[in-house]
């Protein structure tokens, strides 16, 4: 029938949609239960564990099935905003504490809620949240802290904005500062911590940083913290506000730039969880990238992370939209499809439901897409999911790249500043195999973000791409060619 | 031949330029001009008030237009202090630098000067009734709230660069700036100064700060002390322990000598707060205790020393602190919910016997406000005489009263490089204020006009930017890339109530809001004050009908397309699609918007219930197609996107009609029914518990914020301060209204639902006690318990697991369906690698603690029996209070060697 559907569209001339490629399948819910997602795992043998922001926690039997059933695990948690599971304990971090779980007589009830570590305090701020955890490579936990906005009835608290570094015995090191809403935290497959943030003020645009020891990631609310003997992070002084980003990044000591940023709408506004495919090509041809989802845009993104001269950056990409709520987070299934947590209360999204899970499975087809980008010394290197039409990969009419920053200031967001549109295209080389195009482009600049649109290159059967722009982040430009 | 074309289109560096061409046929390349008249230069005359001396004609009269002076006629001598004349007549422009007044006596000799201006003063001095220089009390804290608003709501967009309040202290008194304030523009009618919507108490705070100079002084405060307290009246439903700090809108503010309900105009539903200080007579403990009926609470020096809070009869509560003799800072908090009610604050202490508290020891410090004196001045009716002709003489009266353009020669026969505009102005010429290349730019536009140019009418957008600049919008406002706050958006404060970004601090741009806004919307705005955005905390200033009324026709032939009004036909099915795609279920508009006065489920954007009398339809159909284009930087969402259909379910999935239904229903106004989700049923987020116990992580009032509200089946309910590791209230009945942690972004604050609510004691449960003479310790170093979770028993009943050091506790909390009524039985099991011979729980204080029965009573309400070990009452500072030796035996297990288990059953 899929097939049947992708024949006619070409026949008609139409171009393909993302739903030929990727289907989007409803986890049923009962109406009775408000599924706010704030965190999914999934157990296996066809279960899906998800914890709520009222702070109740769910069993979906026969998740991936029509019927699926759910049971209540636990509640009375303090909107919980991750799940994980490690040692045969569940880890969810509260608003005030990381705390683990078990089920001990086997009913499918949690018996048993330690904390871990509650070494940090809240105010009673709707907006303090904690996100997490993830576990590191040498087992710890990473949380990451959001500011409040406005009333604190039980009086302002520290550690306000940071990234937490917990050990499996609750000692909690603080580890960087200065994040915003950071709504996601992760570990790379090498182990690196990453986290999302969203736009607002001293965040020009969404992002995604790598977290390194001693970072200060742009926001000075709660920095002083940094004056406590635990921190790990040495204040940075007084933050100039007005500066670009990659004065910024001169100017403030520590001041970390993101790994990715996510220009404002174009790629979503508030990204939230997200995960590497580690399907080993189940989900697609995209293993070893991000999937990240946008609570404001129901929908998820594809992120490509390389490392140059040691420090990560990449390209975002547009994946896949039309889901039914805010994505909150995002997670991957037995089946190797991407499960996908949603809620819309609080924060509008485009979604047309206010909460909810869904499900999104590889067709099998594969999308004529932009699988990679690369920063290549004076260019970058474009590798395909199919072969193009080497004419119109060469039509350098075909390409454009628009460079631009953003200021590190107190307002809400910021334009896309210093901008630089049309950059000459120097010269095209189109692969033997026909997969890659390297572009070498005039005027690159270092803190910049690359805007890239390719709408007129075709595949061999006349397809445009699926998604013909990407936004590559150069924080560095290589000196060196990868090979 | 002359030729005065307008150009609206250049306006490549910011300026607006008019290009007055003005040619000769002679041959003379000097005769053929091109001369540049900006706007600018418009703006510089109309503010010098050019016209009013010097007639150009009617029709470019009618263009640059006059701003009047403040009017001082009947007012000046109440308005400002004598002295204060006298020297800004002898100097305006040292006195005043910003002064757009001209010298008009830097002709005379210094000996004639002061002649004139004593002449002056004694004129002016004798306008309305004599300035007053006594000294008025300023309501405490007013300083700091004055400071506030002037910070945040707007004043700073033209008062940035500090204000001169030394010299505002010199010139009036608080009476007469609040006045001012709250309607500047009746003093000075050419709108320079707005109003800024302020009522008189605003209007008084502002005065009172930038009037602080005035401050009467004694030793080195400038607070004097007055006796008896502050008191703030409230009429609402208030809970716990009454009006909290959040509540900053009373219905009365006043003074009485002690906490007193008195002020009272009804019994039901009102609330109030003491503020001050209380005199200490000798160091030493103090206990207070507090009577009220219902909720209340008592804070001395900032620290809550007793917390009597929730509904309940006319009992007392005690608390007791240490004090040095002196002034502390005093705070309490009272309301009554319903029926009986009452307010008594008693204390005892060294040398003092229970007593209610007298009024001798109360006061608050308060700030005086004194003008300078008059010294001897008296007005001398001859100098008024001799005031009022040089009034005339000197060409006063062209400003302040009306124009006269007759005082100069007519525009068109000025030499531009004599008289005002000569560069060196001498003789009797008044001396502006002027910089070398304004007088320059002046001078091309007396030639301009000599020429017979500026003689038509602006075109629309050109006025409406005259307009804009003559009144200062565009310090706040931008439009077509000109003006807007730039670097200075610092001064526009945010929004404290939700994080609504640029768009909830900055005025927004009016480029083309000709075209978003109806005409009428927009002189309602300009004229009635009509506030569309709440939650800024800057304020749409009211600059004075006369100089803004022809500003909405201005905007709309500025900017308006036609094609933009087309209206869809009105159906009431559509509407109710309409409403249907506003709804949670549909595009969720309320997410963020509120409606018809009702909260959004997010942040307070603007009422939808208003947009249809305001906007423009074409504007909302682009609105709505992509908002970051309308307006850049926006966080409005864009909902249809390509040609992705969202809602295939209405309007055929046509993304067109689909706005024009939600179109339709928002212009059904403030009569719109409401759309699904926006308010919900009163019972939506009730929690009962009926099969099993319901267990809801809560910021609790009174409480902390990591509270775990545990409701049970059989209806006695507790809460677990999880940050302090402690049982903090038991209570009966209803459970709990989950509203404020799980409705929209939630975060408040809850309460029990139920009633005979029971606050269990503050501080820790279990605590090292030496000997029965030492204290109960407060939380803190030696008292600290760790929280470290939950379980769940077979009836999946929460036990709290706290330790501290190597004791540790489990606690249950077990219903005990009993006669009478459900008890609560705490259940506990303490284990430890000691035998711990000085570990004590506390299960009770209270004012007298009875031995009945098998158990006590405390202050006559609950009845505690404690089974399983030793129960000892002892007094305290406060009172009495229960405490439990704990029992423990050794049991040499694994897991333990000294375990204790006992019960505390509580009945009330």
């Amino acid at each position: 029938m899929v097939g049947t559907l992708i024949i006619s569209a070409m026949l008609l001339g139409s171009p393909p949609t993302e739903r030929e490629y990727y289907r989007i399948v409803d986890v049923e819910i009962p109406e009775s239960i408000v599924m706010e997602v704030g965190g999914l795992l999934a157990l296996g043998d066809g279960r899906i564990m998800a914890c709520t922001r009222r702070g109740e926690v769910w069993i979906i039997n026969d998740a991936y099935g029509d019927e699926p059933s759910l049971t209540l695990y636990a509640d009375g948690l303090q909107e919980p905003l991750g799940l994980m599971e490690h040692d045969g304990w569940i880890y969810t971090a509260q608003r005030g504490e990381l705390t683990r779980m078990k089920d001990t007589d086997g009913d499918d009830r949690g018996d048993v809620f330690e904390t871990v570590c509650d070494d940090w305090a809240i105010s009673g701020n709707y907006h303090e949240y904690t996100f997490g955890p993830a576990m590191d490579t040498n087992g710890d936990f990473w949380i990451t802290l959001n500011r409040p906005f406005g009333a604190q009835p039980f009086g302002k608290k520290d550690w306000r904005g940071w990234a937490m570094r917990v050990t499996p015995e609750g000692e909690m090191f603080p580890e960087a500062a200065g994040l915003r809403s950071p709504a996601g935290v992760a570990i790379s497959p090498d182990g690196d911590v990453f986290y999302s943030d969203n736009q607002g003020e001293w965040c020009g645009t969404s992002k995604l940083s790598h977290i390194e020891r001693g970072d200060f990631h742009g926001h000075p609310l709660g920095i002083d913290s940094a004056h406590r003997e635990e921190s790990l992070v040495e204040h940075p002084g007084e933050i100039p506000d007005g500066e670009l980003m990659p004065e910024a990044n001169r100017r403030i000591p520590g001041f970390k730039l993101p790994a990715v940023w996510f220009p404002y709408d174009k790629m979503g506004k508030s990204p939230a969880g997200f995960v590497w495919d580690r399907t080993g090509g189940a989900f697609g041809p995209f293993q070893g990238q991000v999937f990240i989802g946008d609570q404001h845009h129901a929908w998820v993104m594809r992120v490509y992370l390389e490392k140059v001269d040691g420090a990560w950056q990449g390209a975002c990409f547009p994946f896949m939209s039309g889901f039914q709520s805010g994505i909150v987070r995002v997670a991957w299934g037995e089946d190797d499809s991407l499960i996908v947590g949603m809620t819309n209360r609080g924060w509008a999204s485009r979604g047309n439901r206010q909460w909810g899970i869904q499900r999104l499975e590889w067709t099998g087809q594969t999308p004529f897409e932009i699988q990679r980008m690369e920063a290549i010394p004076g260019g970058f290197r474009l590798s395909f999911t199919h072969e193009v039409d080497a004419e119109t990969a060469r039509d350098s009419k075909n390409w454009t790249i628009n460079s631009y920053t953003y200021r590190h200031h107190s307002p809400y967001g910021s334009p896309e500043v210093d901008v630089k549109e049309g950059l000459v295209i120097e010269s095209i080389t189109v692969s033997e195999d026909r997969r890659q195009v390297d572009l070498s482009v005039n005027g690159l600049r270092e803190g910049y973000v690359h805007e890239l649109h390719g709408d007129g290159v075709r595949d061999l059967s006349g397809h445009p791409l699926l998604h013909d722009r990407a936004y590559y982040t150069l924080n560095r430009i290589p000196q060196k060619s990868p090979d | 031949m002359q030729a005065t074309r307008v150009n609206k289109h250049l306006r490549t560096t910011g300026m607006l330029v008019l290009m007055a061409l003005a040619g000769c046929g002679d041959g003379d390349p000097a005769a053929t001009r091109t001369r540049a008249i900006s706007l600018e230069t418009e703006v510089l005359a109309s503010r010098n008030n050019c016209i009013a001396c010097h007639d150009a004609g009617a029709a470019v009269n009618d263009r640059i237009g006059t701003m009047r002076g403040p009017v001082l006629i009947g007012t000046a001598g109440s308005r400002m202090h004598p002295d204060y004349l006298r020297e800004f007549l002898l100097d305006p422009h040292g006195t005043k630098p910003d002064s757009l007044m001209p010298d008009t006596l830097a002709g005379l000799s210094q000996e004639q000067r002061e002649s004139v201006v004593e002449g002056l003063v004694h004129f002016l001095a004798a306008q309305g009734a004599p300035f007053d220089t006594s000294s008025s009390a300023a309501i405490p804290g007013d300083e700091q709230v004055g400071r506030e608003l002037f910070e945040s709501i707007g004043c700073m967009a033209c008062h940035d660069g500090g204000f001169d309040h030394a010299r505002l202290a010199r010139k009036t008194n608080l009476d007469e700036l609040t006045k001012f304030l709250v309607d500047p523009v009746a003093t000075r009618p050419c709108g320079r100064m707005p109003g800024m919507n302020l009522d008189q108490p605003e209007a008084q705070s502002i005065a009172t700060w930038l009037l602080r100079d005035q401050a009467v002084t004694e030793g080195d405060s400038r607070y004097l002390r007055e006796p008896g307290l502050k008191y703030e009246y409230f009429h609402k439903h208030f809970s716990g322990t009454g009006p909290s700090l959040m509540d900053t809108e009373p219905l009365e503010i006043g003074r009485t000598d002690i906490p007193s309900i008195e002020p009272r105009t009804r019994d039901d539903l009102v609330g109030f707060r003491f503020t001050g200080e209380i005199l200490v007579p000798r160091t030493g403990d103090w206990t207070f205790h507090l009577g009220s009926d219902d909720g209340s609470a008592l804070w001395i020096d900032g620290k809550q020393i007793i917390n009597h809070g929730n509904d309940h009869g006319m009992t007392y509560k005690s608390g007791t602190i240490q004090l040095e003799q002196g002034w502390h800072a005093f705070m309490l908090s009272f309301y009554n919910a319903y029926g009986e009610f009452g307010l008594d604050l008693q204390w005892e202490g060294p040398g003092v016997s229970r007593q209610t508290i007298p009024g001798e020891s109360f006061s608050s410090r308060n700030m005086r406000l004194e003008p300078p004196g008059l010294d001897s001045f008296i007005i001398d009716p001859e100098l008024v005489r001799d005031g009022a002709r040089s009034f005339k003489l000197h060409g006063c009266t062209a400003c302040h009263v009306s124009p006269a353009p007759g005082m100069g020669p007519r525009m068109d026969q000025l030499d531009p490089e004599s008289g005002c505009l000569s560069d060196q102005v001498d003789g009797q010429a008044p001396r502006f204020p002027l910089e070398p290349d304004q007088r320059e730019q002046l001078r091309l536009l007396v030639d301009a006009i000599s020429d017979g140019g500026l003689a038509e009418p602006l075109e629309p957008d050109m006025h409406v930017q005259m307009i804009m600049q003559k009144l200062d919008c565009m310090s706040c406002h931008s439009r077509d890339e000109f003006g807007g706050p730039g670097e200075n958006h610092a001064i526009f404060v945010a929004a404290d109530h939700a994080e609504m970004g640029d768009e909830g601090r900055i005025p927004p741009d009016l480029s083309g809001v000709g075209n978003k806004l109806r005409t009428e919307a927009i002189a309602s705005m300009l004229m009635e004050g009509d506030l569309i955005r709440p939650y800024m905390k800057t304020r749409m200033p009211q600059f004075g009908d006369a100089n803004v009324k022809m500003l909405p026709e201005l905007f709309a032939r500025a900017d308006m397309l036609p094609a933009d009004s087309r209206e869809p036909r009105f159906d009431a099915e559509i509407a109710t699609t309409g409403r249907d795609l506003v709804g949670v279920d549909g595009v969720n508009c309320i997410q963020c918007h509120e409606l018809a006065g009702h909260p959004s489920l997010g942040i307070p954007a603007v009422d939808l219930a208003t947009v249809h009398r305001r906007i423009r339809p074409g504007w909302f159909r682009k609105l709505l197609e992509d908002p970051m284009t309308v307006s850049p930087g926006t966080r409005m969402t864009r909902f249809w996107i390509d040609d992705e259909r969202i809602f295939p379910e209405h309007m055929g999935g046509d993304p067109g009609r689909q706005m024009d239904a939600i179109w339709t229903y928002l212009s059904l106004g403030e009569s719109m029914p409401l759309p699904k989700g926006l308010v919900v049923d009163r019972d939506t987020y009730t929690l009962t518990p009926v099969d099993e116990p319901m267990l809801c992580g809560v910021f609790m009032d009174g409480v902390s914020p990591r509270t775990l509200a545990c409701g049970f089946p059989e209806r006695v309910h507790v809460a677990f301060d999880m940050e302090n590791a402690r049982m903090a209230k038991a209570w009966k009945g209803e459970f709990l209204d989950a509203r404020g942690t799980w409705h929209a972004r939630a975060g408040q604050l809850e309460n029990p639902a139920g009633t005979g609510v029971h606050d269990l004691p503050d501080g820790p449960a279990f605590a090292l006690v030496g000997s029965t003479e030492e204290p109960w310790p407060e939380d803190g170093p030696g008292s600290r318990w760790n929280w470290n979770g939950s379980s769940r028993d077979e009836k999946q009943r929460p036990v709290f697991h706290y330790s501290m050091d190597d004791i540790q506790i489990q606690e249950s909390a077990v219903p005990l369906l009993s006669s009478g009524g459900t008890r609560l039985v705490r259940d506990f099991t303490v284990r430890s690698s000691g035998s711990q011979p000085t570990l004590y729980m506390r299960a009770a204080t209270g004012d007298s603690i009875e031995p009945n029965g098998e158990g006590h009573v405390i202050d006559g309400q609950v009845h505690i029996f404690v089974h399983g070990a030793q129960a000892i009452v002892r007094e305290n500072l406060m009172g009495e209070e229960l405490l439990v030796r704990i029992p423990m035996n050794f049991v040499g297990r694994d897991d333990t060697d000294y375990e204790a288990g006992f019960k505390v059953e509580m009945k009330w």
